[in-house]
């Protein structure tokens, strides 16, 4: 399937190299996962996410610091 | 990995709710009759911030280094930040359970903005500046919080005399929170569950005259006494709602980072330093003046202090500071002779004070970031410390920022339940025994730097 064509269907298969794929194996062992596939599909998801929100980071700005200042001190926090 | 839930009630006394209250929250009182509960001793100092992250962490403040709700910008005298969760080093509860591949719902902790990535969902507290900004992990929840409560509410503002108003937007937010977590409970999947709920805290602050009877400023018959027990009867309701639906094999731990009592006044801690010739002004004030528009002549300043529940005591050191007045060589003899004097300090009317004076170092088993030279308790936390100067007497007892009727105690609350038990026993803990607790029920390693012991089936 050419790059960037939508796949159908809910699943698809990747390939993982065979030494990789015993290293999960082992260490999902007693975790809950039932296998390999949803242990890394479970992994790539939190990736995907993080990436995501990365992308969309929210620090702690400026305005912010200033709003959350003046409320702590109308509550009294900073006498 | 087994699971847990985790609710707190921001600032509740044990006496309040284990005894005056019984009888109005028959969920706990049901529920005490089935765990291991009592007072919960609270971190030094007994404030949020850092009691919920201590707690969360198994770190005492000094290995957080946090020490309240501001800290300073070190070389500069009148500069602060305040904690938000990217100061947070060490491992939340939740950051073990995401470890081990399990998942967590953290609701209302603070400091939790901005909303750090977790393995499952959190919503921030009440230090986050508010619902217009991005509150949650993962951003999407944020709708799905508007579909299930509309427009939740992440704290009140206590500090009124509108105290209708007060109370409907108290109640309206502790409604909202407890249908959000009731609906997650339900809906997402979960290892360990955390709620915090602040509003029992704001109650205290906003109506504890009209419910303590040795309160200086208490009515008998007011309209609020029956309004404040209500309150109660709300969250009592709520607890027996989320234990219902909570599953039958899991821990639950419901906790108070510290108690309450009723405030007596505010005492000026830089005055006092003043009058003793620690500290000088290039301009008197005229009207009382907050600490950061005062003109401080720090060349003829040996030390400061700043104001809360408790107050924090900086020496300006030589070298240290940008105008250093105390060498380095008599830093601790000054120190242990400032702490000596702060220990002797009396009432308005010459009665004697139950002070407690604290060098960090001392306390905890690190120091982290800049903390402060003393921590000083005014009688036993009954009078605030206040940085402001220009006042008339060194004692007073409003606040430029609107009513407070409480202060802070050493002893919260908790409640342990382990799934089965049937027994009970009432004793006391420590605030740094409940991440242990929860890690080891959960099949969790704890940590080496953790002081705290867990607390097991009886």
């Amino acid at each position: 399937m050419a790059k960037g064509k939508k796949r159908t269907g809910k699943f698809t298969s990747v390939s993982v190299p065979v030494p990789l794929f015993n290293k999960i194996e082992n260490r999902i062992e007693g975790t809950g996962f039932t296998s390999v596939s949803s242990y890394v599909t479970y992994v790539l998801r939190e990736i995907i996410a993080n990436k995501e929100e990365e992308e969309a980071e929210n620090p702690f700005t400026e305005e912010d610091e200033k709003k959350v200042k003046d409320r702590l001190k109308a509550l009294g926090y900073l006498d | 990995m087994r699971k847990a839930v985790l609710l707190g009630w921001d600032g509740v006394p044990p006496s309040l709710v284990f005894d005056d209250l019984a009888e109005v929250m028959p969920n706990l009182t049901q529920l005490t009759k089935h765990s291991t509960y009592g007072p919960l001793r609270s971190t030094k100092p007994p404030i949020t911030i850092p009691a919920w992250m201590c707690m969360a962490t198994g770190c005492d403040p000094g290995q957080l280094g946090l020490y309240g709700f501001r800290h300073r910008e070190p070389g500069n005298y009148k500069d602060i930040w305040i904690p938000d969760s990217n100061k947070i080093d060490s491992k939340k509860l939740w950051d073990f359970v995401g470890e081990k591949l399990g998942k967590s719902i953290v609701i209302g902790m603070p400091p939790s903005y901005p909303p750090p990535k977790v393995t499952g969902h959190l919503v921030s507290g009440f230090l986050a500046p508010g619902t217009d900004k991005t509150y949650t992990y993962p951003e999407s929840l944020m709708e799905e919080i508007e579909d299930i409560v509309g427009e939740y509410s992440l704290d009140v503002f206590y500090r009124t005399e509108e105290k209708e108003e007060l109370y409907t937007n108290l109640i309206d937010m502790v409604k909202k929170r407890h249908k959000l977590a009731k609906y997650l409970m339900k809906e997402k999947p979960w290892d360990l569950f955390v709620l915090m709920e602040v509003g029992s805290d704001r109650l205290h602050h906003g109506f504890w005259r009209f419910y303590d009877k040795q309160h200086h400023k208490y009515e008998p018959g007011n309209e609020y006494e029956s309004k404040f027990v209500d309150f109660y009867r709300l969250l009592d309701k709520q607890l027996g709602e989320l234990l219902e639906i909570m599953p039958e094999d899991a821990l639950f731990v419901l906790t108070s980072d510290h108690g309450a009592k009723g405030r007596k006044g505010a005492f000026c801690i830089n005055q006092w330093l003043e009058k003793k010739g620690l500290l000088s002004l290039k301009k008197q004030p005229t009207e009382p003046q907050s600490f950061e528009d005062l003109e401080i002549d720090w060349k003829n300043t040996k030390a400061w202090g700043w104001g809360g529940y408790y107050s924090r005591i900086f020496v300006n050191v030589e070298g240290y500071e940008e105008q250093g007045t105390v060498p380095p060589h008599e830093y601790e003899r000054f120190r242990t002779n400032l702490a000596k004097e702060l220990q002797k300090i009396k009432g308005p009317n010459g009665e004697d004070w139950k002070n407690i004076v604290d060098k960090p170092e001392d306390i905890y088993e690190d120091c982290k970031g800049d903390y402060p030279d003393l921590m000083v308790y005014f009688d036993d936390l009954c009078w605030r410390g206040s940085s402001s100067m220009g006042h008339e007497s060194m004692y007073f007892y409003g606040s430029a920022t609107g009513p407070d009727d409480a202060v802070h105690d050493w002893d919260g609350i908790y409640v342990t339940r382990f799934p089965g038990q049937t027994e009970a026993a009432r004793k006391s803990q420590d605030i740094l025994d409940i991440a242990p607790t929860i890690l080891e029920f959960m099949g969790l390693e704890t940590k080496d730097y953790m002081t705290g012991q867990a607390i097991r089936r009886q």
